[in-house]
């Protein structure tokens, strides 16, 4: 492993029956769910801010980011405190438990079929035993975040135009 | 006791007693700091007796203070201390183990009740300190002189500098009595106009309230006057009574005047120069208001330059422009100058450490030892006074957890007297706090095990420092019996946490096994302080500074008039546009009553509706910063003490977005 490059260790997390990843080096810490203050006229995948360690941060909803049906949190819900570069903002995920090494060569490109939209958010694709694991490119996560409003409001206008 | 009575002269009061409590704290802080120094003392045939006479003194003063404010319980420890450190002082008793600790115990009552005296609870009862001092040394007989605890007119140094200097000036000194009545009330005189009414006579050098033999309430004063005698009973009239007041009598038996002379007045002049004023935080804190008076009118300033632009000649408007950015400078320099001076010095919370140490070693059989450096360090005030539990409680954790038994110690080869350093350092915009211990440091398996348990930690997941720091301020989690006297008061890790959190800060762990541990606070060296009112819109809190808010009013909505989607409300001669922040944030509407904020001038006000107000609370204010919740109308967040965030309006935003929603 060379300097530059991201350590091999991932944080697990579940989201729809899907295994995700997130480079342990992004993730800052791991958080219960506890209340979040609703933040009016924000996007509507943010579910609030919270007070983490004297810093204000988002919280995103990582299934309404993913346009996958909301449910309520539970004992299992975890906030994943993700760090990048300067920024800090937390998502919330189905569950997160697993620590785990994955080595690069167990790591494959994730298909032209997958790519474009939702294809941008993948770093990679993992097979860990008979798992499959999505690795998360968070900076892409994050960056689209603030697009997304944007490009709502030109898919409206497209099926305006269409 | 008294204070019931004198309602009328509460804000006289009130003033004495500010003074009296800020007085008394230097008092005790040097007290603190001699009484350490002295332990060295026990034993020895001649305690030092500058620190010995420095206490006796401290002692006196808080006496004579405490009784003029008529605190008894606080007088009569205060003068039993004195008592013995008469003694003490004359070397007629030798300092004996025992007796130090009846000094501790007594130095202890006498904050605890100032404590409780500040607080507005029940006075102390100190009959058990009390009977406690008096088996120290023969107390018992100096007792029985009569002290002026219950004397209205005992008299600070200070007091008796200005009257022996006014005296050399060729002054006389007569003492008044006002007793004042709700007749003279209603003519408007009160104490403070008799105050005031002094400077045409002389010079106000001391007032105290007094109680009447009759059980009512006076207020005695000492004037310097060139008046004579005549002049004096003339300018009196029917309000005052008045007497002479010969100086000489009041100075304490102690004082060297026994060659016949007055004493001069060299003390007056020998007044130890320093550069330091006490200031009254509350006058910082109108300053701070002020500043941010000025910060929003300056914003108001661009926004309406804005608006210029397409109108006025380019230089022009590009010359306002930069003034406007100067202003703005300036005013950040201002606001932080402002912050700057409510800085102090961190060493007086290292010193009551100190203290805690002593007491701990004491309970728990261990030996330690304080390093303190850094104590100049200087630190917001709030800062401090919140630091102040969470400092002790990792003080308290490392000698009840971190630091082993001398025998232990031993057989590990450590010398058997365990060392805690406390230290501060300044480094850029950060105060840099720590607190480490030369004491077994931390079992990181076992917390880790509990991490694991409390799935706070996933499995596989490498156990660092930073982990095992979540681990030890999480809620409810403990690595040891809590149960212990020491560990278990006051504040958990957790709360320790919280506390630097609340306040913008980090914190961050170190230990090694066997080796010790170390905590590292980081904290901003300035705080954006605000005083702010927290109000609900729909169920959810909201914070506004309050000196955006120029008056809060009950919305009667029979008083409101609709057009299209206006709202106005017709509030003494003019009208307030209002702005509903249920519907601007997408709330649902909440039933009951309503409340408006009025924010803004001129054509720029606004009412903003509100739910309830719950109070005035003083935030600290957090930036937002990441895109994702910069919304308009909100401009940072703070924390009320319960970990929630609550967002803070802005109210020249919200009044920028109400007229934007007019137009459209």
């Amino acid at each position: 492993m060379s300097d530059n490059q991201k350590p091999d260790t991932y944080i697990l997390f579940e989201l729809a029956e899907t295994n995700y990843a997130v480079n342990s080096q992004d993730v800052q810490q791991l958080e219960m769910v506890d209340e979040f203050t609703p933040v009016p006229n924000a996007p509507d995948f943010v579910e609030g801010v919270v007070f983490l360690r004297g810093q204000v941060i988002p919280v995103i909803n990582l299934r309404a980011r993913f346009r996958f049906e909301k449910r309520p949190f539970d004992q299992r819900t975890r906030l994943v405190v993700i760090r990048d570069t300067e920024r800090v903002v937390g998502f919330i995920v189905d569950t997160a438990r697993e620590f785990v090494t994955i080595p690069a060569e167990a790591i494959q490109l994730p298909p032209e079929s997958v790519a474009g939209m939702s294809g941008r958010y993948l770093d990679g694709i993992a097979t860990l035993g008979n798992r499959m694991i999505l690795l998360l490119n968070v900076a892409e996560v994050l960056k689209a975040a603030e697009e997304i409003e944007l490009e709502e409001i030109e898919i409206e206008k497209e099926g305006v135009v269409s | 006791m008294t204070t019931a009575t004198i309602q009328t002269d509460s804000d006289f009061f009130a003033e004495i007693l500010e003074d009296y409590y800020a007085e008394c704290d230097e008092h005790l802080t040097a007290v603190r700091e001699n009484l350490l120094s002295l332990e060295s003392g026990i034993g020895q045939k001649k305690a030092d007796y500058a620190l010995v006479d420095d206490l006796f003194r401290r002692f006196h003063s808080l006496k004579g203070m405490s009784g003029m404010v008529g605190y008894e319980e606080v007088a009569e420890v205060a003068h039993h201390l004195e008592s013995y450190l008469r003694l003490l002082r004359k070397e007629q008793v030798t300092l004996t183990a025992k007796a130090y600790d009846g000094l501790l115990v007594g130095a202890r009552a006498l904050e605890i009740s100032l404590v409780a005296r500040r607080q507005q609870q029940q006075p102390q009862n100190n009959d058990s300190v009390i009977a406690l001092l008096e088996t120290m040394g023969s107390a018992r007989e100096a007792a029985s002189a009569p002290g002026p605890a219950a004397d209205p007119m005992a008299l600070s140094e200070n007091v008796r500098e200005q009257l022996t200097a006014a005296v050399a000036a060729g002054q006389r000194i007569w003492q008044f009595e006002f007793e004042p009545s709700p007749e003279l009330a209603a003519k408007g005189v009160n104490v403070n106009f008799i105050r005031e009414q002094f400077a045409s006579i002389g010079q106000l050098i001391h007032g105290a309230p007094n109680v009447t033999d009759t059980g009512g309430i006076s207020f005695l004063f000492l004037v310097a006057s060139k008046f004579t005698e005549g002049q004096v009973a003339e300018w009196a009239g029917s309000y005052l009574t008045y007497q002479p007041y010969e100086t000489a009598v009041s100075a304490p038996p102690e004082t060297i005047h026994d060659n016949g002379r007055a004493p001069i007045p060299e003390t007056a002049i020998a007044t130890p120069q320093t550069n330091y004023v006490r200031v009254d935080l509350n006058r910082l804190d109108d300053l701070m208001q002020m500043v941010g008076e000025l910060v929003i009118h300056r914003a108001r300033l661009e926004d309406r330059l804005d608006g210029l632009r397409a109108i006025l000649p380019k230089n022009q408007w590009r010359a306002l422009k930069e003034i406007n950015q100067a202003i703005e400078r300036d005013l950040r320099d201002l606001r932080e100058g402002v912050m700057r001076t409510r800085m102090v010095p961190i060493g007086e919370t290292f010193a009551r450490m100190k203290f805690v140490v002593r007491d701990l070693v004491r309970q728990s059989g261990k030996q330690a030892r304080l390093e303190i450096s850094g104590q100049n360090t200087e630190i917001d005030k709030l800062v401090v006074e919140k630091m102040m539990d969470p400092l002790l409680h990792i003080v308290r954790n490392a000698i009840s957890h971190g630091l082993q038994l001398p025998e232990t110690r031993q057989a590990q080869g450590k010398p058997a007297q365990g060392t805690i350093w406390l230290r501060a350092k300044t480094e850029g915009d950060v105060v840099i706090i720590q607190i480490e211990d030369d004491g077994q440091g931390i079992n990181a398996d076992k917390v880790a095990q509990r991490g694991r348990e409390a799935g706070l930690l996933l499995d596989n997941e490498p156990v660092t420092p930073e982990r095992i720091l979540d681990i030890i301020c999480a809620p409810g989690l403990s690595t040891k019996d809590e149960a212990d006297m020491a560990a278990g008061r006051g504040v958990g890790m957790n709360v320790v946490r919280q506390t630097v959190e609340q306040l913008g800060g980090v914190m961050r762990l170190d230990y090694r096994p066997g080796q010790g541990t170390c905590f590292t606070i980081e904290l901003p060296l300035t705080l954006a302080i605000a005083d702010a009112l927290i109000v609900t819109v729909s169920g959810q809190r909201f914070a506004i500074p309050q000196a955006a808010v120029r008056e809060v009013l009950e919305v009667d909505e029979t008083a409101v008039t609709r057009f299209e989607n206006n709202e106005i409300l017709r509030h003494r001669d003019a009208v307030v546009p209002l702005l509903r922040l249920n519907r601007a944030f997408c709330l649902p509407p909440a039933n009951g009553r309503a409340f408006a904020l009025i924010i803004g001038n001129g054509l720029q006000t606004a009412g903003l509706v509100v739910d309830r107000i719950l109070g005035l609370r003083e935030i600290v204010v957090r930036a937002i910063t990441d895109p994702l919740i910069r919304v308009p109308g909100i401009s940072g967040a703070t924390e009320l003490g319960d970990g929630r965030a609550v967002l803070i309006l802005d109210g020249a935003e919200l009044v920028v977005m109400r007229n934007g929603k007019r137009e459209t």
